[in-house]
């Protein structure tokens, strides 16, 4: 057993507090927004009419405009593990909206993330153990130049170049929109083609980061003297390259690695709205915009969730991957 | 060169980047601030492609293409005021009349004919077209009316327009198989208008279920489309061959999603969709019509923005500073510049020219109420103002100094704010920016705190509760939440007389008054108007044709009359 029981608690304990502090904040700041949506749509649909605007606050459990009952009473439906229902979609709970915007959104973000990290750390490893070669110079070029455009800006010129003027891919959307009569087999086939661009685009664009940070901390590996003792026992490049040296680099890649993961429920809120796919980065963008406080509320917990746990799996498995870690 | 053949793709892109870096497109259709993206589709778009007749067999399908977010496809229950996308029900549903903004008149859905008055004005009866069926199969009844509209009485958040408020419908009750009679508990001449607002929905299957959370996942209407199902790149609806009004020529209608006015403006452009229900990016359109291919339907609406003055504050209460200020706005600027010519003129009379002859449109180019900075200036110094050193007028030592809200997120309204507020400090009037949200506006509204407001004041197609938004009964001091849309606290008894007058007074009376409201609003500037905000509809005309410009293009009544070329 490479930790106590301390060191375990004391990482659970951490992780407990962070997210009842996450699930506050994401009670307080969607009201720090000022405006209430009852308001808002009854001076939109029904003349301003205060009758209107008491009868949606009564139906969005707004009635009682104390921030503390407020509070009480969301904590307690959480305790139930409910979401509460989402204003503007009322009726429909939170939970369902979120459900529906999930998969699209782990189906992109998370091959994205996989893919982008072993891509990036495949040319990482190669640049490094090559450095100062052709490959080296050209792929470093390459990522600083993608690492400082702009995220949307590539989504964008792969949009016009693509699918307006080359018309090889959709421009934009999930599916098809005859998507119904299709076959199981052409459903796949759409859904795929659909989410070739936006994947591709979130590779591309955030590939840079992953190349850079293992080819530097591979660099810094190599300079080692126990690289140098490895060599000198006469150890395979391989070896010395993957078991020796992109081992030893890639231990602070991994919990950059186990963040992203993290993040992956948040979507990608640029690359979902230039594409016009239907993901949770969306859905929040949109809660936002309409001051849609329980599906706010319900889409950072999600978000907070998943950056905790993949924290805590990160705080636990790394002990395990680097015996160096103090555990006390 | 031919439209088309020279193809410039950095400009394009130069021109998508900008309207889509701001992120500004996402939200559903219908107002400025979200069919006018910040910056035009510049370069040339695909040549139009040659009519592909569909194959023998194969449906004939019109893509419509519209910003629907998720949030906009949870339900399809007309009740409701969230979770839908209103422009859906017109569709798959009937109302009793449909109001038809590009004529301003009332076309009958579900009534048979127009309604006829009692000899005290006091009950409206309207005969029904029993032709019409539901798709189900299930016949139409008065039954089915009549639960629609009870229904809102026993749920007041679904009243969204107050149908059964006090002075309104007191009893709706049938005649016989095949009419309905509204009772009144006061005269009210505007309930036709108001019967345009309520979608009637098949009693056998609501009953079942509690109107104000039935999410009505199968919708079952009596309009020209079916439903067929909705997925998260269309809603799909099928045609209704046994529409009682003629079924629709095309076979399916895919109401295309996205979720910003960009990428469907682009879809429009490639041809992907044929038309859209009011989103475009604006800026794009004088590109867009370059390819003759593509029309743009503009008609007046509901909806005016203007910059809403708060009659209490300090200052604005002096009508010399509310009238520099309407003559401070060159409309005509904000509606080319701003709006590239997808809005209306205004009336600084505040009604809309959707009226028709109710409205003093001699107003809308009245120079007396038009731009005119020297005329802002003269009636300021005459009102006692002096500029001060730094140039803004002052009187008593207080500058003419407010705070300018604006909706953040609209790059369009920001432009056009930019534009006001430049004029303003022209004419020596100062202001502070502030930037909030869509929602936060409505509060400042409501509440009175705010000094000048950049927003839209959208009503019921009803010129009486278009300019009753100046009636004082709509009103409440600073502090105190605004019982309706006179959010400017604007009091004037004589206007406030007018309208009660008009509330039950013939037609051709009501017409007088109404002018009259006009004149004296346009003389005592609460508010300066900016444009109304109709319809701008873009539609293709490569592939189908039977467009009906009478109506908005691809409002249902005319789609059904599309066919392909």
């Amino acid at each position: 057993m490479r930790y106590n029981s301390v060191y375990l608690l004391k990482r659970l304990g951490f992780a407990f507090i962070t997210l009842y502090v996450a699930i506050t904040l994401n009670f307080l700041l969607p009201r720090l927004m000022g405006g209430d949506p009852a308001s808002a749509l009854a001076s939109e649909k029904a003349l301003g009419s205060q009758e209107v605007v008491k009868a949606l606050k009564a139906q969005f459990g707004l009635d009682n405009p104390s921030l503390l009952y407020q509070y009480a009473k969301y904590l307690n439906q959480l305790l139930h593990g409910n979401l509460g229902v989402s204003y503007a979609n009322y009726p429909s709970p939170v939970a369902d909206v979120m459900v529906k915007a999930l998969p699209w959104t782990f189906g992109t973000v998370l091959t994205a993330t996989l893919l982008s990290y072993l891509v990036g750390w495949l040319i990482g490893i190669r640049g490094a153990w090559k450095a100062g070669s052709l490959f080296d110079n050209s792929t470093l070029f390459t990522a600083f130049f993608l690492n400082s455009v702009p995220f949307f800006w590539i989504a964008i010129i792969f949009i016009m170049i693509f699918s307006f003027y080359l018309e090889w891919f959709p421009l934009g959307q999930a599916i098809d929109p005859g998507i119904d009569s299709f076959s199981a087999l052409d459903k796949i086939k759409s859904v795929l083609y659909h989410a070739f661009l936006p994947v591709f685009t979130l590779i591309i664009a955030t590939l840079a980061g992953h190349i850079l940070v293992l080819r530097n901390n591979l660099m810094r590996v190599l300079s080692e003297d126990y690289m140098l003792l490895a060599k000198a026992k006469g150890l395979s490049a391989a070896r010395r390259k993957y078991a020796y040296g992109a081992r030893n680099a890639l231990l602070p890649s991994f919990t950059g690695f186990m963040t992203s993961l993290g993040h992956v429920i948040g979507g990608a809120i640029t690359t979902e709205i230039v594409f016009s796919y239907p993901g949770v980065g969306l859905v929040t963008f949109n809660a936002i915009l309409n001051h849609d406080y329980p599906l706010i509320q319900g889409s950072f917990l999600f978000i907070a969730v998943s950056v905790i746990v993949c924290n805590l799996i990160a705080d636990l498995v790394y002990p395990l991957i680097d015996p160096r870690v103090a555990l006390n | 060169m031919s439209w088309g053949k020279r193809k410039k793709p950095l400009k394009s892109i130069a021109a998508f980047v900008l309207a889509l870096g701001l992120l500004s497109g996402c939200s559903s259709a219908g107002s400025p601030n979200q069919a006018a993206s910040p910056a035009s589709k510049g370069g040339a778009a695909e040549p139009a492609k040659p009519a592909e007749p569909a194959k023998k067999g194969e449906p004939v399908i019109y893509h419509l293409g519209e910003t629907v977010n998720p949030e906009q496809v949870t339900n399809f229950n007309p009740f409701l005021a969230t979770g839908n996308w209103s422009t859906f029900f017109d569709y798959v549903f009937d109302s009793l009349y449909y109001f038809n903004p590009v004529k301003g008149q009332l076309v009958p859905r579900l009534a048979d004919g127009e309604g006829k008055w009692s000899d005290d004005n006091k009950t409206y009866t309207v005969k029904l077209n029993l032709k019409a069926k539901w798709h189900d199969g299930k016949p139409f009844t008065a039954d089915d009316v009549l639960y629609s509209f009870n229904i809102l009485k026993s749920n007041k958040a679904l009243d969204r327009y107050q149908l059964w408020g006090e002075g309104r419908l007191a009893d709706v009750s049938a005649q016989g198989s095949d009419a309905i009679a509204f009772k009144l508990s006061k005269q009210f001449p505007s309930l036709p208008y108001y019967l345009t607002t309520v979608y009637i929905v098949p009693k056998a299957q609501f009953e079942k279920e509690n109107a104000a959370e039935f999410l009505n996942k199968a919708p079952i209407g009596t309009g020209p489309f079916k439903f067929r199902s909705v997925n998260e790149s269309a809603i799909v609806l099928d045609k209704n061959a046994d529409y009682f009004l003629g079924a629709p020529n095309i076979d399916q209608l895919f109401i295309n999603r996205f979720n910003n006015s960009s990428t469907l403006t682009l879809a429009l452009e490639k041809g992907d969709v044929q038309g859209s229900t009011g989103t475009v990016a604006m800026p794009s359109v004088p590109k867009l019509l370059e390819n003759p291919v593509n029309k743009l339907q503009v008609y007046p609406g509901l909806n005016t923005f203007s910059v809403i003055i708060n009659n209490e504050k300090p200052a604005l209460s002096d009508m010399a500073v509310r009238k520099a200020i309407q003559l401070a706005l060159d409309r005509k600027s904000l509606i080319e510049k701003g709006e590239s010519n997808g809005v209306f003129p205004a009336n600084p009379g505040f009604l809309s020219s959707v009226f028709g002859d109710a409205v003093e449109s001699k107003l809308i180019d009245d120079p007396a109420y038009g731009y005119n900075t020297n005329e802002s200036i003269k009636l300021l110094e005459a009102a006692g103002y002096k500029k001060n050193a730094k140039g803004i007028y002052e009187k008593g030592g207080k500058p003419l100094s407010f705070t300018y809200h604006m909706a953040a997120n609209a790059p369009a309204q920001n432009k056009e704010g930019a534009m006001i507020t430049s004029w303003l400090k022209e004419i020596g009037i100062e202001t502070t920016v502030k930037l909030v949200t869509w929602p936060e506006l409505t509060k400042l509204l409501m509440s009175g705190d705010y000094e000048l407001l950049q927003n839209g004041i959208q009503t019921p197609p009803d010129p009486q509760a278009m300019l009753e938004i100046f009636h004082s009964k709509m009103t409440a001091p600073n502090g105190t939440t605004a019982p309706g849309l006179n959010y400017m606290r604007f009091r004037d008894a004589d206007v406030d007389k007018w309208l009660d007058e008009a509330s039950s007074a013939d037609a051709a009376k009501r017409k007088e008054l109404y002018k009259q409201v006009q004149n004296r609003i346009a003389e005592k500037a609460p508010l300066a108007v900016m444009y109304n905000v109709g319809g701008h509809i873009p539609y293709r005309t490569d592939k189908f044709t039977g467009y009906n410009e009478d109506l908005p293009v691809t409002s249902a009544l005319s789609l059904k009359q599309v066919k392909s070329k």
